[in-house]
């Protein structure tokens, strides 16, 4: 049954990211699976319930990742360049749920919203807490700004469509967003 | 000034009502929650009379977005005539372009951020000609003081573009000038950040 929701959600991340949330029917997505209309609707009550699965979904595996891959960091510096290189590597993986969170999230029902957003909230607080030890002389409202644009270079490719290689991309979204935060100047 | 103005006149300010009206409903609540009938209500007119105008939202936004990127364009433009080296060309086409996104269109900076989806397939593809042509502007920046891809180079106009809208997400509650100076500071820190692409991984 995992299974078959996995198969689901990975249809719906193609048609959803390629044709857009509304172009899109439930369908589309269970022909695209090889699922009756039926059995589709067994894993997911309608099509809102799948956009919030692979908005949710993407939420928490980039939670996830950046946990396992932050954990044995104590150095909050190194955590910092460690922290843009491992979300770059997941966005660039996931470009398509990407796109799609980030174009159709407002489709979904007000409180599936206010639960992704206090996500991203949570991750932007860890975020914003390394990087005040790494520029403690930022305001806070200073760090937010900055963390926010750091997070906005690493999702910029889900609309722009970039003609790199995935290891070039990587290595240049986590520069760039290093970048951006670091040379925000101390407020006067 | 309205009120002085001649009867020619009043199609212009009536239009300009609606725009006004428009970009403020899809600043607060998005594109898709507002209606014809509500951005009517707020201008002032019925959806009837709303529709001699514009022939649904989707057009409204394609103007509202147009307008803006033809100021910008302008903007940036002028400022870039103004310098002597690549490096301050390109600090005066981000402060131009910081200025207005703060100062002036930050309702439609928002709505730009969210992608195109509101828009009609004509619409769409003329804007994006348009923000080609002004990109060009940053490219030919970037270009002279970079030695990289037109891939790269995009790339990295693309998270310029991202640093400078990320001000709708975190929405800072001050000043301004300062705000301004800062986005431009990080935009082209960013952009220009030194890469050794694909040096890490493949060693």
């Amino acid at each position: 049954v995992a299974d078959r929701r996995e198969e689901i959600i990975s249809a719906a991340i193609v048609l959803f990211s390629e044709r857009g949330y509304a172009d899109v029917g439930m369908v589309d997505i269970g022909s695209a699976c090889h699922l009756s209309a039926g059995s589709l609707y067994l894993n997911f009550a309608n099509k809102a319930a799948l956009l919030n699965a692979v908005c949710t979904d993407f939420m928490t595996q980039v939670d996830e990742h950046l946990q396992s891959q932050l954990a044995s960091l104590d150095d909050p510096h190194i955590r910092f360049e460690r922290r843009m290189r491992a979300h770059a590597e997941f966005v660039v993986g996931h470009r398509d749920q990407l796109r799609v969170l980030r174009r159709d999230v407002e489709h979904l029902p007000r409180a599936d919203r206010a639960q992704i957003w206090e996500t991203v909230n949570r991750l932007m607080s860890c975020w914003i807490e390394d990087l005040t030890v790494v520029r403690p002389e930022l305001s806070p409202d200073q760090a937010r700004v900055a963390a926010f644009a750091g997070l906005a270079v690493l999702q910029s490719i889900a609309t722009a469509r970039p003609q790199l290689a995935e290891g070039e991309l990587v290595d240049l979204l986590a520069a760039v967003a290093a970048a951006a935060q670091l040379a925000l100047p101390q407020a006067h | 000034m309205d009120a002085a103005a001649s009867p020619s006149d009043v199609p212009a300010v009536r239009r300009a009502a609606i725009l006004r009206a428009a970009g403020q409903l899809f600043a607060e609540r998005g594109f898709r929650a507002v209606g014809m009938a509500e951005i009517g209500e707020s201008a002032g007119m019925s959806a009837a009379s709303l529709y001699r105008f514009f022939s649904g939202k989707g057009a409204i936004l394609a103007v509202l977005w147009d307008e803006a990127l033809s100021e910008v364009t302008e903007a940036a433009a002028a400022a870039a005539d103004s310098a002597a080296s690549a490096d301050e060309r390109l600090e005066l086409i981000l402060r131009a372009h910081a200025s207005l996104l703060v100062r002036k269109y930050a309702h439609v900076g928002n709505l730009v951020r969210r992608g195109t989806a509101g828009l009609h397939k004509a619409d769409r593809e003329a804007l994006s000609e348009k923000e080609r042509i002004y990109l060009r502007l940053w490219a030919d920046q970037l270009h002279e003081l970079l030695s990289a891809s037109d891939g790269e180079i995009f790339t990295r106009i693309f998270t310029g573009l991202a640093i400078l809208h990320s001000v709708a997400v975190s929405d800072p509650q001050y000043q301004e000038d300062v705000l301004i100076e800062e986005l431009v500071c990080m935009t082209k820190a960013g952009m220009l950040a030194t890469v050794a692409l694909g040096g890490s991984d493949r060693g």
